[in-house]
């Protein structure tokens, strides 16, 4: 347990009437109407949502995942930090063509991109796979805070997650995208504070960066210091870090930055994008956001090398060991009483910030995509925003469910759903954007073998000795490669899309890559000029 | 050599200026990663990085934003007419050119049968 003093008390209840008084400032605004509850009425200047995406993908389980990622690979382990490097190019490229759309969510664009049945069949999959994402996302993060309540307060592991997921979803309720895109900003600034607070107290506290230096020299743990520490590729080692993982993460990212949907976090981005008042706002928030995200991860490299040179010796395969509690355990180990419970208010500004987003983001495809396009399509405002309400609450009790699943192993399932759940539509991700000829079933037909794949190869086969576990990087060209069998050819066998509609798509988005047929007959029916 | 009067009707194409701007942000998005990391270490390239990483940012923004404000500007005007496809796809409602082709559809299938 860490001891709270009276004015640690102070700086926890002044945040949470701080917070509170936000929710009930949008509440009338955010039940004006569907897009103002979910898109904030597409008006916002691009430094709004780039800190709202910082704060969203700042949560509670972000400094447990990636300080135990860092406690694992010393400072290489940036490059597994580093998913957000797809915002580099997606922000000139992919970010553009989707706030074109002018799509709510990713579901939606489908059947501004594809036509027919195939179009319906993907938009209603892809919303409730995200529902279903949004609970699993609350779920981990959640259990974070689950952690973290249990490390400062004794509490059980469901206690944390339950009492603030509780009252961050009534806030979601109340203030809509609104809410959460304002309160990111206050929440954003405050954790950034703290992230460079913790890290000088936990590298002074480790004898200054030069003591972390001789500290990991005396051990014979220099190696940590290199970011191209590279091991000898093993295919069968789970933690092999070797330069075709990385190589392999760069494609990654370029495939992320060019194609759509193809990271997890692209959803909640989306969502950012689409809420931004135009295409230049929509292309600067995500870079903003990104690169923020960016500079954060580095300042956190040097904090967990300062963390393992405190303690060394805790056990990477032991979830309870708290290896990947390093930033919770600086910060309340070295902070001087009274800022603890500043730290603490930074906790739950974080925490805050992803819930909210994530609660926001899975009622915005149940209202959105499912029942308003396909119970109720003349649904009015009203009925929306309600029906949004109501959905708020049902994807947090959901979330419920997926935290206690989740338990203590965190790293282990992040990397699997940041890396891995999504390995065998990443091209398809790309080809949806780039190539004109790829069409809804064979999009359709890459979707349906990722989901089946991915949970085979990761742990299906090798539980029943079929295969090898493998490494992260072999398992991604494994499942590039079984999907491209099954959805190219489906892409060929069927045919291509409408041509009026593929038209229409191109007119309104004008993405990059090979749409030559699609341009000519929009340029010979006078849609667009010859360039 | 790098573009920086646009219309309206060249702003929608993808020319060099896209590309030379996603080649400079992937550029300083790896330089502000290790500069600030090698800087907090002491490592004297860190600095180096950052100085990379500022000039990378710099060009990035120099090269695509004349670019992305006719974008923007252009795309706006069009905005409403783009939403109310969306209203009534979102809707189940086709559009003229959909109920269009459809009766021509329909016609032809007569036709046929006949």
């Amino acid at each position: 347990m860490v001891p709270f003093s009276s004015l640690d008390w102070v700086w926890v209840f002044v945040y949470i009437v701080w917070f509170f008084s936000f929710g009930f400032l949008f509440t009338r605004i955010a039940s004006r109407s569907q897009e103002n509850f979910f898109l904030a009425g597409r008006g916002l200047p691009w430094w709004m949502p780039a800190v709202s995406v910082y704060g969203t993908h700042t949560a509670t389980d972000t400094p447990i995942w990636m300080g135990g990622t860092l406690y694992r690979h010393g400072a290489r382990g940036i490059w597994y930090l580093f998913t957000m490097g797809w915002c580099a190019l997606s922000a000139f490229f992919s970010i553009k063509v989707f706030k074109r759309s002018l799509a709510y969510t990713q579901a939606e664009y489908q059947t501004l991109r594809f036509a027919g049945l195939p179009a319906e069949l993907l938009r209603g999959w892809l919303a409730g796979w995200q529902v279903f994402m949004q609970m699993f996302v609350l779920g981990w993060v959640g259990i974070a805070m689950g952690k973290v309540c249990n490390m400062v307060f004794d509490w059980p592991l469901w206690m944390g997650m339950v009492v603030f997921t509780l009252v961050i979803g009534i806030y979601s309720m109340v203030a809509g995208y609104w809410g959460v895109v304002v309160g990111d900003l206050q929440q954003g600034t405050i954790m950034f504070i703290l992230i460079v607070l913790v890290a000088a107290y936990g590298i002074a506290g480790a004898g200054g960066i030069e003591g972390i230096k001789a500290s990991l020299a005396a051990t014979g743990e220099s190696w940590r210091l290199n970011p191209f520490h590279f091991d000898a590729f093993d295919a069968t080692d789970p933690n092999n870090f070797s330069l075709f993982w990385l190589i392999t993460m760069i494609i990654i990212l370029v495939f992320g930055g060019l194609g759509m949907g193809t990271h997890i976090d692209y959803y909640p981005d989306a969502q950012r994008a689409a809420s931004t008042k135009s295409v230049r706002d929509a292309s600067y928030s995500i870079w903003g956001g990104g690169m923020l995200i960016i500079i954060r991860n580095s300042i956190w490299v040097a904090m967990i090398l300062a963390f393992f040179v405190l303690l060394p010796l805790l056990s990477i395969t032991d979830p309870t060991s708290g290896y990947d509690m390093g930033f919770y355990w600086i910060g309340f180990k070295f902070l001087p009483s009274g800022l603890i419970g500043f730290f603490f208010a930074g906790i739950l500004a974080i925490h805050i910030s992803t819930i909210d987003t994530h609660i926001n983001l899975g009622a915005e495809y149940a209202t959105r995509d499912i029942y308003h396009h396909y119970i109720n399509p003349n649904a009015s405002e009203k009925q929306l925003v309600r029906v949004g309400r109501i959905a708020t609450i049902l994807i947090m009790l959901g979330s419920f469910v997926f935290g206690l699943m989740v338990g203590e192993d965190f790293v282990g399932w992040l990397i699997f759903a940041m890396w891995f759940l999504s390995s065998a539509i990443w091209l398809p991700q790309l080809l949806q954007v780039l190539w004109w000829r790829f069409n809804g079933w064979g999009y359709l037909t890459a979707m349906i073998v990722n989901l089946g794949v991915s949970w085979l190869i990761a742990w299906v086969l090798p539980a029943l000795g079929v295969i090898p576990v493998y490494n992260d990087a072999v398992r991604f060209w494994l499942m590039m490669i079984i999907s491209a069998l099954m959805y190219l050819p489906v892409t060929f066998l069927t045919k291509p899309e409408d041509m009026d509609h593929l038209v229409t798509f191109y007119t309104m988005t004008r993405p990059p890559g090979f749409w030559g047929p699609v341009r000519k007959e929009a340029i010979r029916r006078g849609l667009i000029k010859e360039e | 050599m790098i573009k920086r009067e646009w219309s309206e009707e060249d702003c929608d194409a993808w020319t060099k200026e896209d590309y030379l701007a996603g080649f400079f942000s992937a550029i300083s998005y790896f330089a502000w990663a290790l500069g600030i990391y090698w800087a907090i270490m002491l490592e004297p390239i860190g600095f180096v990085l950052i100085a990379v990483a500022a000039v990378s940012t710099f060009l990035t923004f120099y090269i695509i934003d004349p670019k992305l404000k006719v974008q923007s500007e252009t795309f706006e005007k069009r905005q409403l007419h783009y939403l109310k496809l969306l209203h009534d796809s979102q809707r189940w409602s086709l559009t003229e050119e959909e109920t269009k082709k459809l009766e021509e559809e329909m016609k032809e299938l007569e036709e046929a049968k006949k």
